[in-house]
């Protein structure tokens, strides 16, 4: 299987139900102790950059890549852009006006989808939805 | 998770398509190797296999390598290109996941490259003077 054939595939519920389109994986990525080379970063207090700088500017060690489940959009298929789950509020309308085109969108743990097809995912029954905001 | 957390290591959570897909991919000397066009999945508990099973819905699942292969094409105008012609960079080979993703080895050990290394050995090893390194002297 490859994250390809997962993307913007159709979601359906237990009954067949359309639940929406499926518009990320969520991965758990295991960080390793450890590493010396991390650069120390004077611009961190710039709070303004922080949806970047603290994902993504970290420079642990990273080891295996665990999937943890499936996000849900249930009205568009278009990229989040990672503005639904960040909380960022600028550049003002852009995050506002994806986030309201993604509201209700949610995180289904991997363990709760029953079946990959060709451009559909089923879930099992009694499926799981959790909250879609990035920890 | 709480596995991870017990044994002095811990998790970040990233998103695939918005931490991963796209990035850029160096090598251990800091040498652009290629971007990350897609990730193949493979069921957890296979990883040390030299044939990884598929992952299986609903069942333990991880990232077993990084997909990069002519996807241009593939994008315009839908569907993707055949397994034969993804070039596979196995995962534990990943060092870093920053806004770019660090490998631990040389790019000269991957076979992503071997159209250029084909090339190099063919064409230009052929033309005079095309065995010469010229930043060897400096």
């Amino acid at each position: 299987m490859i994250l390809g054939d997962l993307l913007d595939a159709r979601v359906r519920g237990p009954g067949g139900e359309h639940l929406g389109t499926l518009v990320d994986v969520r991965l758990a990525l295991e960080t390793l102790p450890g590493d010396d080379s991390s650069p120390d970063y004077p611009d961190r207090e710039d709070r303004e950059d922080r949806a970047l700088s603290e994902q993504v500017r970290r420079r642990d060690r990273v080891g295996r890549a665990r999937v943890v489940g499936i996000l849900v959009s249930p009205r568009s298929g278009a990229p989040l852009l990672g503005y639904e789950r960040t909380g960022v509020t600028a550049p003002w309308p852009v995050p506002q006006l994806v986030r309201r085109r993604h509201r209700g969108t949610f995180l289904v743990p991997w363990e709760d989808v029953a079946a990959v097809g060709p451009g559909e995912v089923r879930l099992a029954t009694g499926y799981r939805q959790e909250d879609a905001a990035l920890p | 998770m709480s596995r991870e957390s017990s044994s002095g290591a811990g998790v970040r959570v990233v998103d695939a398509r918005l931490h991963l897909l796209s990035r850029q991919v160096l090598d251990v000397d800091g040498e652009p190797v290629t971007t990350v066009d897609d990730l193949e999945l493979v069921a957890a508990d296979a990883r040390d296999d030299d044939a990884p099973r598929d992952a299986a819905p609903g069942e333990p699942a991880e990232v077993g390598a990084i997909l990069t292969g002519p996807v241009l094409v593939t994008r315009l105008l839908g569907g993707r290109p055949p397994a034969s012609r993804w070039e596979r960079v196995p995962w534990r080979d990943v060092g870093h996941v920053g806004t770019a993703l660090e490998l631990t080895v040389r790019a000269d050990s991957l076979d992503v490259h071997w159209p250029e290394g084909w090339l190099r050995e063919h064409v230009v090893g052929r033309i005079p003077g095309g065995r010469h390194d010229p930043e060897e002297d400096s």
